[in-house]
């Protein structure tokens, strides 16, 4: 059987830090690296090189050959500003991915980056290009994107634009198997792996057979072991069931909510805000980020607690003019 | 005397009216809308502090077990639509 070829290619590729758009300038290598910090653990008497993590971490971000531009936001001025000077140097904010800038798909993110480096390349022959390498201070955020650079000129919402993204519809999501759920009040779901999960937790059950009342849907548990939870569902009078499996329907440690405004012409102010909602029918805000009154603007807010099933981004804009926002989630 | 929805800590947004909910239910959802749908669709926003009665019935035991929304009881009849708060005692139970 034939293997499928590689499902993104490079114009899927797209990174902006700070504000600033940097897949416009055509870098022509986008490189993240995660490696963990291993050291040497043979010695005398050894006859093979062992190596044994150390429980750091490693985070590299490069962005190589983008075209030398001086025009207002572009590669000079996105890249000769972010140089550190001072040991309070202000980190950077990053959000890049591989698999298309568009809502729904996974984005990476982080809240502490520092350039590095700065490099541009005259070659003969050549048009001018510019590298930048960043060291990550701190941990990435593996999200997913709610508003994806558009240009916009009036209020708007993802939800009522049909493009909230739904938790349980994620393909990031590992998927959990259930042997069975027991003929008791409440009844018992056990699962053959650790199910990961927390009480209150929101789960989605499908393909349970045999249970009735019937389990499946969405459904919050109460834990009782690694392997077993409970859901408010009376079996008692009926039957336990078997099979099927279930995914996460919403988070309970929070998260963080990155926004890049790239483009602010002409409006005189601009606040985005993500919203969630366990039902797709009442959202509630979830992260509120400050007033934008120039481009280019970053922030990313954190916050705690449950972070519901579905997700939205709104853009509330004042004054006349245009807008050029992104805005993703990532669930701790 | 009546009870009341009051919305404490997060904004809340839902739709405005009984014809916008039907919508919604009937599609399962605001992300399921049909373009046609969507267009008829009418959202409210309420803030903190702010009633919000007419929060569709299969969001208020969710919003009251995250302390979005407190029941609240007042001495003056809820009126039609969600109207800015006019004091009250505030009940234990969320």
């Amino acid at each position: 059987m034939a293997q499928s070829p590689g499902k993104f290619g490079s114009p899927s590729g797209w990174i902006i830090a700070d504000g600033y758009n940097l897949t416009t300038v055509k870098p022509q290598q986008l490189r993240e690296k995660i490696s963990p910090n291993m050291m040497p653990s043979h010695g005398i008497g050894d006859s093979w090189e062992e190596h044994t993590p150390t429980g750091l971490t490693k985070a590299e971000l490069g962005v190589e050959g983008g075209f030398f531009d001086t025009g207002a936001v572009a590669s000079h001025a996105a890249l000769v500003a972010g140089m550190p000077s001072s040991p309070q140097a202000t980190a950077r904010v990053a959000c890049w991915g591989f698999g298309g800038l568009t809502i729904g798909e996974f984005f990476r993110g982080c809240r502490g980056v520092f350039q590095s480096t700065y490099e541009v390349l005259a070659t003969l022959g050549e048009l001018t290009k510019a590298n930048a390498e960043y060291v990550i201070h701190g941990q990435f955020d593996a999200g997913v994107i709610l508003q994806a650079l558009t240009q916009k000129s009036a209020d708007w919402n993802t939800k009522t634009d049909g493009a909230s993204v739904d938790y349980a519809a994620s393909t990031a999501q590992v998927v959990i198997p259930i042997t069975s759920n027991s003929q008791a009040n409440p009844s018992v779901v056990t699962t053959p792996v650790p199910h990961g999960l927390v009480t209150g937790q929101k789960v989605l059950i499908s393909g349970v057979a045999g249970s009735s009342p019937d389990i499946n849907g969405e459904q919050a548990v109460t834990v009782l072991t690694t392997t077993t939870f409970s859901v408010a569902v009376d079996t008692s009078a009926g039957s336990g069931g078997t099979g099927g499996s279930f995914v996460k329907a919403d988070t309970p440690s929070g998260g963080v909510a990155y926004q890049h405004v790239t483009e602010f012409t002409g409006l005189t102010g601009f606040i985005g805000k993500v919203r969630d909602s366990p039902d797709d029918t009442t959202y509630a805000d979830l992260a509120t980020f400050a007033n934008v009154t120039a481009a280019p603007a970053v922030e990313a807010v954190e916050v705690a607690g449950t972070v519901d099933r579905y997700l939205s981004y709104d853009g509330n804009v004042t004054g006349t003019g245009t807008i050029t926002a992104f805005g993703g989630f990532a669930r701790f | 005397v009546a009870e009341r929805l009051r919305v404490v800590r997060r904004a809340l947004t839902y739709p405005a009216d009984a014809e916008s909910l039907r919508l919604v239910r009937e599609a399962g959802g605001l992300s399921k809308l049909s373009p046609e749908a969507r267009e008829k669709v009418r959202m409210k926003e309420v803030k903190p502090g702010e009633w919000c009665d007419d929060l569709p019935a299969e969001s208020v035991e969710g919003r009251l077990l995250r302390g979005d929304v407190e029941r609240v009881t007042v001495d003056e009849p809820a009126p039609v639509d969600g109207a800015a708060p006019m004091g009250g005692r505030r009940k234990v139970a969320r």
